[in-house]
């Protein structure tokens, strides 16, 4: 015996169940974009504080010993876990004319546009590492400016350079600004 | 959404209309959440390592090398070089409290150690990390802060403090076994607690006939310890007001966050030391 209006409503309920079926796998995929933007975020947030923090550290720690300690690059790039590599520490110490007060700063007589620090700044002394130059060469008193260059991957930019043509990782600087402590030695 | 639209006039559509309305509400609420945490996490980072680092700095930079005095005068001692007898500091026994009012005003000329704070934490926050500035001017929102009034009314309001950019140098001049003696009299203060920072307020100031007040307070709130045998010591406070949401004016999208640092300098004099650094003449 056949139920003709039966057999209707089953066509129409699978149709139905289709729709919604769809209409939540969209909501779900564009829950999960928004929720992998975001995890990103987070990502990078996370390793800007770990970074911002490994600067000021490495700062603190060049302003006792006026020269960059051999195994800072080495130690920064253990400590950021979070998709950091290419790490390089570089530090500046404006030349002072002794016996100025310790007043000015000025970061663009130091830094390119783009916010590196400029390769051979004419007013101001690159310090060196540990090996090469021995400690203690900042007088103490002075600026000394730290600045930690690396690049950054995220995972969004992984999966999304191939095909949009975005680079894979960015560079980023993180900077501090201490007071040498060194009480001897000239720069 | 053509699809949805056809759909809302029967009953599934409006499930899963209220299906996404509910997940997009879920959803808003759930990352405006986690974004306040993801700021306000990173904004006491920055504001915190900001602020030690400016610790650090005036400390470097009030600290005289012992042997040397002003403009290189020998005086055979390290200590704190600090402009206790300005008109804008107050000096209470063994400590000194130096401070100005206005981050662009010539007082703020007055001691090395301050400036050397303000200029490491203006850099340190030159990117504005997390929204937070500390470069002068109407948006800025970050200040360091002292709390002068503690000591300059001991009677009665102990925790009032100054918006105005202030760093607190400490010079103990005095041993810690002979002011521990001192505050065991009877009608000290701080009995029970470790010394970790205390003045005198000599009689003309502390309003009290009978002679001068000793006063302390306890660094430990704030979560500084100095090594036992200091004598010298800077603490620097910072404050930042933060919006929790870029563009929302409410209070409750605002956020307060005060971070304190402490650094002392106990170095032993060197030869060819810089002392002319640490020497300003106004």
């Amino acid at each position: 015996m056949k139920y003709p209006r039966l057999s209707a409503l089953r066509k129409r309920s699978r149709n139905e169940d289709g729709v919604a079926s769809l209409e939540m796998l969209l909501v779900l995929i564009l829950w999960l974009v928004v929720v992998f933007i975001f995890l990103n975020m987070i990502f990078m947030l996370g390793s800007l504080m770990l970074t911002q923090a490994s600067v000021n550290r490495s700062a603190q720690q060049l302003a006792a010993v006026g020269c960059i300690p051999d195994d800072l690059q080495q130690n920064i790039s253990d400590r950021g876990a979070i998709g950091i590599k290419d790490v390089t520490v570089r530090a500046i110490a404006p030349r002072t004319t002794l016996g100025r007060p310790i007043t000015v700063w000025d970061r663009s007589r130091y830094l390119n546009a783009d916010g590196s620090l400029m390769s051979s700044p004419s007013n101001a002394v690159n310090i060196l590492t540990c090996a090469t130059s021995g400690p203690t060469t900042i007088p103490s008193g002075n600026f000394i400016f730290v600045q930690l260059e690396y690049k950054q991957k995220l995972p969004m930019l992984e999966i999304m350079s191939g095909e949009m043509g975005l680079p894979e990782e960015i560079l980023i600087h993180r900077s501090a600004l201490v007071v040498s402590q060194s009480l001897s030695g000239e720069g | 959404m053509n699809c949805l639209r056809k759909q809302w006039r029967r009953e599934d559509g409006a499930i899963a209309l209220m299906t996404l309305a509910f997940m997009l509400t879920v959803g808003i609420l759930s990352i405006t959440f986690l974004w306040s945490l993801a700021l306000i996490t990173g904004a006491y980072n920055a504001l915190y390592v900001a602020n030690q680092n400016a610790a650090v700095a005036a400390a470097s930079a009030a600290q005289r090398p012992a042997g040397t005095g002003p403009g290189g005068v020998s005086s055979g001692s390290s200590q704190l070089e600090y402009p206790c007898n300005q008109a804008t500091t107050a000096a209470f026994g063994g400590m000194c409290v130096a401070s100005h009012d206005s981050p662009n005003s010539a007082v703020a000329r007055v001691s090395p150690a301050l400036l050397a704070a303000r200029t490491v934490m203006r850099e340190s926050l030159s990117d504005r990390p997390f929204g937070l500035n500390f470069a002068a001017g109407a948006d800025r929102n970050v200040a360091m802060i002292s709390r002068l009034a503690l000591n300059l009314n001991p009677e009665g309001i102990d925790n009032i403090e100054s918006r105005a950019d202030a760093i607190e140098l400490f010079n103990m001049t005095r041993s810690a076994g002979e002011v521990r003696r001192i505050l065991r009299q009877p009608g000290a203060e701080c009995l029970m607690s470790p010394i970790l920072g205390w003045g005198y307020i000599p009689q003309q100031y502390s309003g009290d006939p009978f002679g001068g007040v000793f006063h302390c307070w306890q660094l430990e709130e704030n979560g500084i310890t100095f090594p036992k045998n200091y004598n010298s010591g800077v603490v620097t406070r910072a404050v930042a007001d933060i919006e929790l949401l870029p563009g929302c004016g409410l209070a409750v999208c605002r956020a307060q966050i005060v971070v304190s640092a402490g650094a002392s300098q106990e170095q032993i004099a060197a030869v060819n030391n810089y002392s002319q650094y640490y020497s300003y003449r106004p």
